[in-house]
């Protein structure tokens, strides 16, 4: 079997530069939207969003909700499972801002995916993002502050 | 036995080697033919790929930890492929921690995101992705739990 999984890590790609970009119709033409089982889990949500509607929802609700998205990769491990199906999993950095004159929050995490090749290309047909436990980022800030010193203090 | 169901069974088996924190018994239940499995572990930096990465975290999960017990539910099982499995699951894992780092045992809910594939003794692991709620939800969390154990009169319905 052919290992090619460059088209995967492309569509992985244009999905997150899609989020940057705030643009709804490309995050959704990056899904198998014929797939009724599809399903999409948000880092905060402790359930799973099933089938397209609530998936496309959930793109509108979220980029109508920040001024500015941002999703930047780090680590991307494609893989073909077999001629039609691929998975992938990725390190992505990511940040939201709610309005111009917000304070923007960001952070790190991981993705699990699985994508469908279809007649336009791969496509998403599951996505879950998994951030690191809040026990360790905890303990880490801890560690920047005190990399700081006092002279961070305001 | 349905596919689903023998699908579930592996998983449910890999759930319950917390209990004796049969790590081996884990690790019998991933597909040893797959030359890069991915393992993502909620507390772990960096995700462990590859059988040395994978080895040397059950070898000192074994280490740091005085008991380990999990249950799982929510299980949904999808079929992507005749031998090729898509299992997600809500896993609450409470731990002792062992030695010096010994504290009162600590918990949390973990959505876990799993890719199994069939293989002649069974289905078998090749991902397995952790996560829990990201922190800020996890703040609003524990902020809810406060208020109910401060002000049960109030947010106790």
């Amino acid at each position: 079997m052919t290992e090619d999984v460059a088209p995967i890590k492309h569509t992985a790609e244009s999905f997150w530069q899609a989020w940057s970009e705030c643009d709804v119709k490309q995050l959704v033409s990056l899904w198998d939207m014929s797939d009724g089982s599809c399903s999409y889990l948000p880092a905060e949500s402790s359930a799973r969003l099933v089938g397209p509607a609530a998936i496309s929802d959930w793109f509108a609700a979220t980029t109508a909700e920040f001024a500015t998205i941002r999703m930047r990769p780090k680590v991307v491990h494609p893989r073909r499972l077999n001629s039609h199906l691929g998975a992938l999993f990725a390190e992505i950095d990511w940040l939201l801002c709610r309005s111009k004159a917000a304070t923007p929050i960001g952070g790190s995490i991981r993705i699990s995916a699985v994508m469908r090749s279809t007649q336009d290309g791969w496509r998403l047909c599951h996505y879950a993002e998994a951030p690191l436990a809040p026990i360790v980022e905890l303990r880490h800030f801890y560690q920047k502050i005190a990399a700081d010193g006092h002279g961070g203090m305001a | 036995m349905s596919v689903s169901d023998a699908v579930l069974a592996v998983v449910q088996r890999y759930v319950a080697c917390a209990e004796t924190m049969d790590f081996v018994g884990r690790k019998a239940l991933w597909d040893k033919d797959e030359p890069l499995p991915v393992l993502c572990p909620e507390e772990s930096q960096q995700a462990l790929i590859g059988w040395d990465a994978l080895d040397a975290y059950w070898s000192a999960s074994r280490q740091s930890m005085a008991s380990l017990k999990a249950k799982a539910v929510d299980y949904s099982v999808t079929l992507l492929a005749d031998d090729i499995a898509l299992v997600t699951y809500r896993s609450r894992w409470i731990a002792e921690m062992a030695g010096a780092a010994a504290t009162p045992a600590i918990a949390a809910d973990v959505r876990m995101t799993a890719l199994l594939r069939e293989k002649p003794e069974g289905w078998r692991y090749f991902q397995l992705v952790e996560g829990p709620v990201d922190m800020l939800t996890m703040a609003r969390q524990a902020a809810q739990r406060s208020a109910e154990e401060l002000f049960p009169e109030i947010t106790v319905r």
